[in-house]
């Protein structure tokens, strides 16, 4: 398990585990409706994306709307404008089913057909340790084919993170005798 | 058959074997004699100091095209600083000039030392429009012409076209897009179209080959699948020219020292605030009109808009980051830096020059970039002190360094030159697109995910918008009036804007846009 390195943050380096910055990355990559949920627009959007299948039910169920149909369908004519809290658990919906969605569809861009996607690592952040203290990191750079990208967004999507750090283990395992001080970051960059 | 190469060995053999530049040791006393740095000379014949320097100390040996240039400026002061007088050849002679003579004069000067400008007129020596005076007549600075063949030089010339004429029966086996680069000194050309004036020096020597025949290759490719259509040919070209500006990129950073980083985190200021919107970097666009000048009543002036050639292509030669931005609260300038500055722009007070941070109406600090901090550095100092210096409050930046894209702007500028010189639409809309695309697409855009560096993006286009404004500076000092400046590469001026720039499709010169008139009556 990544972490060797003990006593994170102890002479003042700033970052975050790995997985979590994986996690972060990927949930970048998945884009959709850009209005915001308070907007007409936005809420509008959501709505019929959520109610046009049965996945849809299912994602305002796990995100906890347990209004009538007589409510939902009053929203969706716009008769009716859900409360605060109610906006917040459809736009919560709303990013569950779209990250669901996307999940075939970001492993296929990230093989590339066994090309795989280049993985930038950014070190962790040293401007507040003492410079003897400080460790002699750049910036590097994995690229990463195959399976690896199934179970890293499988683990990301059902919110697996001791698979990701696993991942992520093995991610920094391939870079050198100084993997170990990559157990932290400040972010990793990749795109599809 | 003779393979190509051995046939461009032969023909380079021949350029290098007539005539004979004078020793090393020559070379360089007639230099001196001429009171000529190295610098100087590197700078005119579009080389480096030191490539000069291993010229004068025996290492190495100038190659075509530089060859015949080189030549004919040593012809030139051998003439004027003969070997057995250089002892008292401090003084040029007065009169050495004839008016058909191939000898430069030194140029006329004035009281201040600066060289005479007048109208253009063609030079003495190589026909060619020139602003400078030498002993009253037209005369290019120190006899330093653009060299284009010409009869006026016969030897260097000639050994030009002999060669010239020795490639042309091989012409049929060399394919028309090969890059001219490849071991030839001279590029196989149309027959009868350009062959008598193809020794005009051509910079393809700075550009990597093999970015080059990647060009080339790409275009015959999609001329090959499309059966020669060139519209449909371009078509393809155009919707390919991100992927394959950025393989070219890629290509280009092969062996090379720094490695960027193309998925950096990025600071809040250059994340958009939605797809549409736009993130807090203010990029100096300008946009300006020069409010002294009425649009009508008064004298009737004429206006030429002129049109900056590839303001994109150039702007890539710019200072980037290498890798992620940092913050730093301190707001010190570092040259050697480069990134984002939060700065309170300095008063702006010259009415007949736009101001160099566009026209922003809300007052108070904001976020500049790198190329317009420098600019704004650059006008505070000693020698320009157009402005008080910027107040630099904090800033994100990281260690930068010109040469990222340097080999990538080379390639598609020597490729956009050969484009325009052989006439090849194709080719031409091809590297445009790659330089436009990959400029706009660097950023957070759905259309390329090789990169997503937004500062790039802001620095590079702000660098554009920089070149535009000394263009501008530099046509406001030579006595033009600026009547309005906006965009990338539009600069509308009154006066004879030939004197200034050069006329051309090159990066370097510009091309009139329109002419129009203001003031008169309506």
């Amino acid at each position: 398990v990544a972490g060797r390195w003990r006593d994170f943050g102890l002479f003042g380096a700033d970052g975050i585990p790995g997985k979590i910055a994986l996690a972060r990355q990927l949930d970048d990559l998945v884009t959709g409706i850009t209005s915001p949920v308070d907007t007409d627009r936005g809420l509008h959007a959501r709505l019929r994306y959520l109610t046009a299948s049965p996945h849809g039910y299912e994602a305002m169920d796990r995100a906890g709307i347990n209004v009538t149909p007589r409510t939902l369908m009053a929203w969706l004519a716009e008769e009716r404008v859900p409360n605060a809290a109610n906006l917040r658990r459809i736009d919560d919906a709303y990013w569950d089913l779209r990250r669901r969605n996307v999940v075939a569809d970001l492993k296929r861009r990230l093989k590339a057909e066994g090309r795989g996607t280049r993985v930038e690592i950014f070190p962790v952040d040293q401007t507040g340790v003492l410079t003897p203290r400080r460790r002699d990191l750049a910036p590097r750079s994995v690229t990463l084919r195959g399976n690896v990208w199934d179970d890293m967004v499988d683990a990301w999507i059902t919110g697996d993170f001791d698979t990701l750090d696993e991942i992520w283990d093995d991610v920094i395992n391939g870079l050198d005798s100084d993997y170990d001080a990559y157990a932290f970051v400040t972010a990793v960059g990749f795109a599809a | 058959m003779p393979t190509e190469d051995e046939l461009f060995a032969a023909v380079d053999a021949l350029l290098q074997g007539e005539p004979q530049l004078p020793s090393p040791a020559e070379r360089a006393r007639l230099r001196e004699a001429a009171g000529v740095p190295q610098a100087r000379l590197a700078q005119a014949l579009k080389t480096t100091t030191q490539t000069v320097k291993n010229w004068e100390n025996g290492r190495s040996e100038p190659r075509p095209p530089r060859r015949q240039a080189y030549l004919r400026l040593l012809e030139g002061w051998a003439a004027k600083y003969p070997a057995e007088a250089s002892a008292q050849a401090s003084e040029p002679p007065e009169t050495v000039t004839s008016p058909t003579s191939p000898v430069p004069a030194p140029p006329d000067r004035n009281g201040d030392g600066k060289p005479v400008l007048g109208n253009a007129a063609p030079c003495l020596l190589c026909g060619q429009p020139t602003p400078y005076r030498a002993a009253g007549q037209p005369q290019h600075l120190e006899g330093l012409c653009q060299v284009v063949a010409g009869p006026q030089v016969p030897s260097a010339s000639n050994s030009v076209m002999t060669a010239e004429a020795a490639t042309t029966p091989t012409e049929t086996q060399i394919p028309r897009d090969r890059p001219a680069s490849a071991a030839a000194p001279i590029a196989p050309s149309t027959p009868g179209r350009t062959a008598p004036t193809r020794s005009a020096p051509r910079r393809n020597r700075e550009a990597d080959t093999d970015l080059l025949a990647r060009i080339a290759e790409a275009v015959e490719e999609q001329l090959g699948h499309h059966g020669g259509d060139m519209e449909q040919a371009t078509a393809a070209l155009v919707k390919r020219a991100i992927p394959d500006a950025m393989a070219l990129l890629e290509l280009s950073r092969v062996g090379s020292r720094y490695e960027y980083t193309a998925y950096p985190p990025l600071p809040e200021i250059v994340k958009k605030a939605s797809r549409s919107g736009a993130d807090q970097v203010w990029e100096a666009r300008p946009k300006w009109r020069n409010r002294q000048l009425k649009r009508t009543g008064g004298r009737e002036r004429a206006v030429t808009v002129l049109d900056m050639n590839g303001a994109y292509l150039a702007a890539l030669k710019t200072h980037l980051p290498i890798g992620p931005l940092k913050h730093d609260p301190t707001g010190t300038w570092d040259t050697k830096t480069s990134g984002l500055y939060l700065v309170t722009p300095p008063t702006w007070e010259h009415e007949d020059l736009p101001n160099p941070i566009g026209n922003r109406d809300e007052p108070g600090p904001l976020w500049l970039t790198d190329p317009t901090v420098r600019l704004l550095q650059r006008l505070s100092g000693p020698k320009l002190g157009l402005c008080e210096p910027p107040v630099i409050h904090e800033a994100w930046t990281a260690h930068s360094t010109e040469s990222i894209l340097e080999k990538f702007r080379q390639a598609l500028a020597v490729a956009r030159e050969q484009a325009i010189e052989d006439d090849d639409p194709v080719t031409l809309e091809y590297v445009k697109a790659m330089y436009s695309k990959f400029v706009s697409t660097l950023g957070e855009s759905g259309s390329n995910h090789q990169i997503r560096r937004p500062e790039w993006m802001h620095i590079i286009r702000s660098q554009a918008f920089t070149n535009l404004w000394l263009k501008g500076l530099k046509a406001h000092d030579a006595g033009l009036t600026l009547v309005q400046m906006a965009g990338t590469d539009e600069l509308h001026v009154i006066g004879d804007w030939r004197t200034v720039f050069p006329e051309g499709r090159r990066i370097s010169e510009v091309k009139q846009k329109d002419e129009y008139t203001i003031g008169g009556e309506r």
